[in-house]
């Protein structure tokens, strides 16, 4: 299934793939049962969707006795070569947000033990070839008031990197209004639900004036060398973006200000607002066309 | 998709209740495990080897059987147990219009099912599960539940290609249930459960959920019950009990009773039909652990409120387990009716 998923990325012509992530049973189950220190328990829904993860119950010094994620990205570049593939980790605020802490020490004790832990498997990650790993971050957006602690947490996280670039995806909602915040944090690229952050702005969201204004103020505030992976395609609906009008209204003026508001020009990489496995296969390969379709127009006018 | 039910005598409805003075009555939350033949015929069916009529026939008497199993085992307030259902989102979008169904699409781990996608109007043209409450019905002399998927719950379950607004298309669905919950008392349902399980998880988005309720219970002539689970309570607690329904249904045992902790800041003002099994493990709950919770309920919530349930559907647990745990839910509540 690896294999299939890999393939069907490379088809739809996605320059940087995923392992798919076949073998995750849940985002959150799957990295804490790899850890020392969590027990997992029962079945919650996860986020807003339906769908369900096995909550990990922090019972005791959490750490890492061993790689949980090295040995699937090594099968997966190997298989996807000359492609590159970007390797995913759940992040420490979300991991220990989702957990329940019976240990009774804290969120903010048990946030950065993660960090800790993860630090390791990052760095393993990156002894296996990964350039690009992605920490995936739902909660914050969820929860704003824990950016001190996201900051925090990322620090300890990617701690010791020589090679590998980091990208945080704030997925699960507009991050916008934690810019600021995520604009100071040691990652190569910020990752942001466009469609979430366009949707809150009403009906102008919807407009060329809506998406070139998020463009305006991402480019005010992303610093010079950090670059942005855009959620532009919808990943949690079947409705199918129809590519000129979603690049006319929705990526094209993102671009455009972004050329216009900083120097230099930031590495962006487009992708859909959230991981494809909310969606119906047919319907997932239809988004990662559209999406493709979307990057040929951005190269032609950008690149 | 015509016909969806079983042939019944279409006789005047004839209203039962559970007994004046119950206490602690005894239900479930709707579905119960597809046997084995069940299971095999639907598979069967989808692959066009087996004809509807065929189907229908096994669903007829797994029906039947669920009710007996039911009556056997002492609860009090029956269902039909689901049996021609499929996903509890996706069995009303089959048959309502305005919808497709999509393909495949992950719950968790290896479960998957197809979801439900909005493509037109909805719309109510016909009774969904009317003819099969009357079949139900007339399988015993005790009172049974209808059960229906709220509005809220299959808009936050299906991809929406028409609507563009998470209100307007919870609000037109919250019409169609309402005219399928009107047949239903039409048709004798005296208790009827509108399903939200969808609620506990966007506490953003509680007064457009209480809403779409207040469409299909406002003056309905039944007793009204929601069931809710598996989401952050604390955020929408007591906000929750604005929900215009007489009776909450709720998962308790997964979460270790955590629920009870949450009643006690505020005080839970309607009926509790309190969740003692937990339905997402293979664990047989002994009688006492059952009566422990039971007991706790009976701390935070008055005898006269409180009714005795699963967390959540058996459907996905083996009909072994499912009777098992059933068997040792009413016997724990029986020993606690000793002890009132």
């Amino acid at each position: 299934m690896t294999r299939l998923a890999l393939r069907e990325q490379a088809e739809a012509g996605l320059d940087i793939m995923t392992d798919g992530q076949i073998r995750w049973h849940d985002p959150v189950s799957h990295v804490a049962r790899g850890l020392t220190g969590f027990r997992i328990e029962g079945l919650l829904r996860y986020f807003d969707t339906n769908t369900y993860y096995r909550q990990p119950a922090a019972v005791g010094p959490i750490g890492r006795e061993r790689p949980v994620l090295v040995e699937a990205f090594r099968f997966a570049a190997g298989e996807a070569a000359p492609r590159p593939v970007k390797a995913i980790v759940t992040g420490p605020l979300t991991l220990s947000r989702l957990s329940r802490d019976a240990r009774g020490r804290g969120r903010h004790h048990l946030t950065l033990e993660v960090a800790s832990a993860l630090n390791r498997e990052l760095k393993d990650l990156e002894a296996a070839g990964a350039d690009l790993i992605q920490v995936d971050e739902p909660a914050p957006a969820w929860l704003p008031a824990d950016a001190d602690l996201l900051r925090l947490a990322m620090r300890r996280l990617v701690a010791g990197l020589t090679s590998a670039r980091v990208i945080l995806s704030i997925t699960f909602g507009d991050a916008t209004p934690l810019l600021a915040e995520l604009a100071t944090l040691p990652v190569a690229l910020v990752g942001l639900d466009v469609l979430a952050a366009l949707g809150r702005m009403g009906a102008a969201g919807a407009t060329c004036d809506g998406a070139a204004d998020l463009g305006t103020r991402l480019a005010s505030v992303i610093p010079p060398g950090t670059g942005l992976l855009l959620g532009v395609i919808d990943g949690r609906n079947t409705r199918l973006e129809e590519p000129n009008a979603t690049y006319e209204s929705r990526v094209r003026p993102i671009l455009a200000a972004l050329r216009k508001g900083s120097e230099p020009v930031p590495e962006v990489h487009l992708a859909p607002n959230h991981g494809l496995e909310f969606l119906p296969r047919d319907a997932a390969r239809a988004k990662m066309t559209a999406l493709a379709a979307l990057r040929d127009r951005a190269r032609q006018e950008f690149a | 998709m015509n016909d969806t039910g079983p042939h019944t005598r279409p006789d005047a409805p004839e209203e039962r209740a559970l007994p004046p003075g119950l206490l602690l009555p005894l239900s479930t939350i709707g579905s119960f495990p597809k046997p084995e033949r069940l299971k095999r015929a639907r598979a069967g069916f989808a692959r066009g080897e087996l004809d509807a009529e065929s189907l229908r026939g096994i669903e007829r008497e797994e029906t039947a059987a669920c009710i007996r199993l039911q009556e056997d085992l002492g609860l009090e307030l029956l269902v039909d147990g689901e049996m021609y259902r499929g996903d509890m989102t996706t069995y009303f979008a089959e048959n309502l219009e305005g919808f497709r169904i999509s393909g495949l699409v992950r719950s968790y781990g290896n479960r998957y099912y197809r979801k439900p996608v909005v493509v037109g109007e909805v719309r109510w043209s016909r009774p969904v599960t009317v003819e099969w409450f009357r079949f139900a019905r007339d399988q015993t002399a005790l009172p049974v539940k209808a059960i229906l998927t709220g509005p809220y719950t299959m808009m936050d379950w299906a991809f929406d290609e028409h609507y563009g607004s998470r209100e307007s298309l919870a609000l037109a669905l919250a019409d169609v249930i309402r005219r399928e919950a009107e047949a239903l008392v039409e048709a004798g349902a005296r208790y009827v459960q509108i399903d939200e399980p969808a609620i506990s998880v966007r506490p953003d988005e509680i007064d457009l959920a209480i809403r779409a309720m207040h469409r299909v219970t406002e003056g309905l002539r039944a007793r009204t019950i929601t069931h809710i689970c598996y989401g952050d309570f604390a955020a929408i607690y007591p906000r929750l009990l604005d929900l215009p329904v007489e009776q909450f249904t709720l998962e308790m045992s997964n979460s270790d009773l955590g629920l009870l902790d949450l009643f006690k800041t505020s005080p839970f003002t309607k009926e509790l039909g309190a969740g003692v099994l937990d339905v997402h493990s293979h664990a047989i709950e002994t009688v006492e652990v059952v009566k422990n919770r039971i007991l706790a309920a009976l701390k935070v919530v008055p005898v006269s409120r409180l009714y005795i349930n699963p967390d959540c559907g058996l459907k996905t647990r083996t009909p072994e387990e499912a009777e098992a745990k059933l068997r040792n839910m009413v016997a724990a509540t029986r020993e606690v009716r000793q002890t009132l």
